[in-house]
Parts: structure tokens; C-alpha cells; sequence
């Protein structure tokens, strides 16, 4: 190749790389998430995240039929992906609100309520604080009609692992939910197959303690809303 | 695109460290032949990280796999650094050995365009395989532009041949394996991740 042409190109490439850091270095900066209250809850609306159609998800597309005036049909049931594995080993319990912490069963919790979001996730971790506000949305939206959240903190780094900064980012972070601490990541590991774990990592169980809906990461939330939504229509 | 700009954003956040920093030190390490170090990096650690979100690469890190992945660090590095064994070239090759156990070792915190080459890396091999390495590209884009440097401004090229620089490179590959192998690996990443963020 011509050595000009070739040094032109390289010039090119280099611009192009600069520019997409700064670019990219400057909006981190004003889109770090704050926390859940600081954040305004996503609106409930249609999907549009086009991986939504591209996700491997234990829920089948469940958007609403266009309105014409009379009832909409009650969403597609989510079909079982497999059977909730066990949590075991895990310690403390935040946001218990009374209740004796030595008594939490998480599956009383899946029985008692027709739709169960477990995540797992880390303080540490941008991505995992980004779905707070979308978790939130929800809350707020179906806590009183069956639906239940329950974060399993799996720390990735050792000061992760500490219960009192565990609790101070609980509390920073506006989370109103159960979280419980898995400081072996014996549960992390268990629970998602093979020996390669993921942060954050969001399930949604079913009152018989079947998961529903697996997802790795951010996004695909208008899903998980459509999945939680179809196991709250179904008869209790 | 969007994949490439999520592997940007994610570039400058701590969780990538342990991807970027490993590339870097390639780049070093490789001298005059850095854009080829690069390449080799990138897709070394997009196979390995693509064949371990589709259940093709499930293999434990601990025990003896330690002193395995510290042996292999070092030898990856050292090659890249030698860069010609008789008529064979090695630096591509030992880029890609170094991309590969970067791959193997990442544990991204996941964005939404990561998150769906991961969901779907078993169903949608293709689709996922090809957008590895543009996640990956996002994630080393200053790899990358250390790279393009010496092309851009050939006066550079003496200064990145030197052999102080590109045992930098080798430097790294030493500490890096050394953690590896005394089970420390994890701690680096804290420590990186603690300092970033302070």
C-alpha cells in the first residue's frame, strides 16, 4: 500500500478512535445512575428495545393486543424455563422490615406471591445499579397486588464483601426490597449454569417456584414487566 | 454500532481493567508490530470470551489451572515480545494466546448490548460471534489508538522500539501472571477498581 494512503488511513482511524473516547468519556460522566430515587422511573409502554426481539427469555412476547374498546385478552402465560434452585448458605437479610431475619424462607416468599424478581447483583457493579429504577418502577406499580423482589448481593470484590458497606450502598441506593448476602457466590454460581457467572443476573419466579423469565444484564425490562405482569393475571 | 460504543462506554469503567490493561501491555510488548499485537489481542479475547457465554468453554480456573494460565501469560507475552523465532512470527500468535486468557479471565459487568450477546450466544452463535469483536474493539479502542500512533507519526517508531518500552509489556505479563498464580488475580482487579473509583 502506498505509505501516504496507508499513513492517511491510520490518521483517520486514530481521529475516529479519539473521538469516540472523548465522546464516550464525557457521557459517562453525566450518565452515571444515583440511585434508584435519584433516577425517574422508566414509563410503562409498548417494548421498543429492539433486543427484546432477539432475547432468549423464558417469556414469550406478551404485548397487549391493540385497544378496540373492549377487554384485552389476559397476557401469555411465560413458559417454565426450569425449576428455582435452592438458596442456601446466604447471611443477613436487609430491609426485613420486622420481620426475624433467622426465619426468612425464600420459598415462602416465591409461595406467597404469585411473581418473585430475584436478581443478583453487586454495589460495585454500574450496570446492576442502572436496572434499580426499572426494579423500582415495578415495585411501586405491583407490590401490593403479588409481586415480590429480592436481591441477592454476590460480592465480586473484598470490599464487597462487607455487610456494613453492603448495607450503607442498600441505603444509598434507595432499595426498598429483601436483600439477602451470598459472600461465597456458592448461590451465584449455582444458580446460573456452567462455571461462569454474570452481574447482574434477573429471574423471575413463579409462585410454584418455577423460573419464568433469565436474563443477563441491562435491558429487555419492557419483558420483564410483560412476564410479571401475565403471573399476576393468572388465577392465584 | 451500538455494540461498539457499549464496549467504548464500558472502556472507561472499572470493570474492564483487566481487559484493557492486558491489551495495552500486548500493544507495548509488540513494538513496531502493535496494530498486529492489537488484532491478535482483540480476537484471541473474543473467541475465548464468545465460546465461554455458549457453554463451549467451561473449564475451572483454580487449583492447578492457576499455575496453567500464569504459565501461558508469561509465554504469550514473552512471545509477542520476541517476535520472530527463526522464520516464524510470533507476535500475532502470542497476542492471540494473550487476548484469549484475558477473555477467559473478564467478568464483565453487563450493559444492555453485551447482555444480549450473552443471552443469546448459545441460540445465535453467528449473530453473537460477529458481535464479539466489535464489544471487544470498544473495550480496547486505547489499545488500538496506542496502535495506530507509530502509523500516524512514523517519527514515534524508534520510540516504541525501544526495549525498555516493550518490556514494559513483558513487566506487566510477569506481575500479571505471578497474581494469577497465587490466587491474587481477584485482588489486583479490587484494588484497580477501588483506586478508579475513588
Amino acid at each position: 500500500m502506498n505509505p501516504r494512503l496507508s499513513r492517511a488511513l491510520a490518521a483517520i482511524a486514530l481521529g475516529a478512535v479519539v473521538a469516540l473516547v472523548a465522546v464516550n468519556v464525557l457521557r459517562s460522566d453525566d450518565a452515571e445512575p444515583v440511585g434508584v430515587s435519584a433516577v425517574a422511573p422508566p414509563e410503562s409502554t409498548q417494548p421498543t428495545d429492539s433486543s427484546d426481539s432477539t432475547e432468549r427469555t423464558g417469556g414469550t412476547e406478551a404485548s397487549p393486543a391493540p385497544s378496540t374498546g373492549a377487554e384485552q385478552p389476559s397476557p401469555e402465560a411465560p413458559p417454565v424455563i426450569r425449576a428455582v434452585p435452592e438458596l442456601t448458605g446466604n447471611e443477613s437479610w436487609f430491609n426485613s422490615e420486622g420481620r426475624d431475619p433467622e426465619e426468612i424462607a425464600i420459598e415462602e416468599i416465591y409461595s406467597a406471591n404469585q411473581a418473585t424478581i430475584v436478581q443478583f447483583w453487586t454495589f460495585g457493579c454500574r450496570n446492576c445499579k442502572a436496572t434499580l429504577p426499572h426494579l423500582q418502577a415495578l415495585y411501586d406499580d405491583h407490590r401490593d397486588s403479588g409481586l415480590e423482589i429480592v436481591g441477592i448481593h454476590a460480592p465480586e470484590f473484598s470490599f464487597e464483601r462487607d455487610p456494613d458497606n453492603v448495607a450503607e450502598a442498600i441505603t444509598d441506593l434507595g432499595i426498598e426490597w429483601l436483600v439477602t448476602l451470598d459472600q461465597d457466590k456458592r448461590n451465584f454460581h449455582r444458580w446460573q449454569e456452567g462455571r461462569t457467572g454474570y452481574w447482574p443476573r434477573t429471574y423471575v419466579i413463579d409462585s410454584d417456584g418455577n423460573i419464568r423469565f433469565d436474563h443477563i444484564g441491562e435491558g429487555s425490562y419492557d419483558e420483564l414487566r410483560s412476564v410479571v405482569e401475565a403471573l399476576l393475571a393468572e388465577p392465584a | 454500532m451500538d455494540t461498539l460504543i457499549e464496549g467504548i462506554d464500558a472502556s472507561v469503567q472499572p470493570c474492564t481493567l483487566a481487559v484493557v490493561l492486558p491489551a495495552v501491555a500486548t500493544v507495548f510488548a509488540s513494538g513496531r508490530r502493535a496494530l498486529v499485537g492489537w488484532l491478535g489481542f482483540v480476537l484471541g479475547c473474543s473467541i475465548l470470551f464468545w465460546a465461554r457465554a455458549a457453554g463451549y468453554w467451561d473449564v475451572s480456573r483454580s487449583g492447578v489451572m492457576q499455575l496453567v494460565v500464569a504459565a501461558l501469560a508469561v509465554a504469550a507475552f514473552g512471545a509477542v515480545y520476541l517476535r520472530r523465532r527463526g522464520d516464524i512470527d510470533l507476535t500475532f500468535g502470542g497476542a492471540v494466546v494473550a487476548g484469549g486468557l484475558a477473555g477467559w479471565l473478564w467478568r464483565p459487568c453487563v450493559g444492555e448490548r453485551l447482555g444480549d450477546i450473552l443471552n443469546n450466544a448459545s441460540d445465535e452463535g453467528v449473530r453473537t460471534l460477529s458481535l464479539t469483536p466489535l464489544y471487544v474493539t470498544g473495550v480496547t479502542i486505547v489499545g488500538l489508538g496506542l496502535a495506530l500512533v507509530p502509523r500516524v507519526w512514523p517519527r514515534v517508531l524508534p520510540v516504541v522500539e525501544r526495549r525498555g518500552l516493550r518490556l514494559v509489556g513483558l513487566y506487566f505479563a510477569v506481575a500479571y501472571a505471578a497474581l494469577i498464580a497465587a490466587g491474587r488475580y481477584d485482588d489486583l482487579v479490587a484494588e484497580l477498581l477501588q483506586r478508579s473509583s475513588a
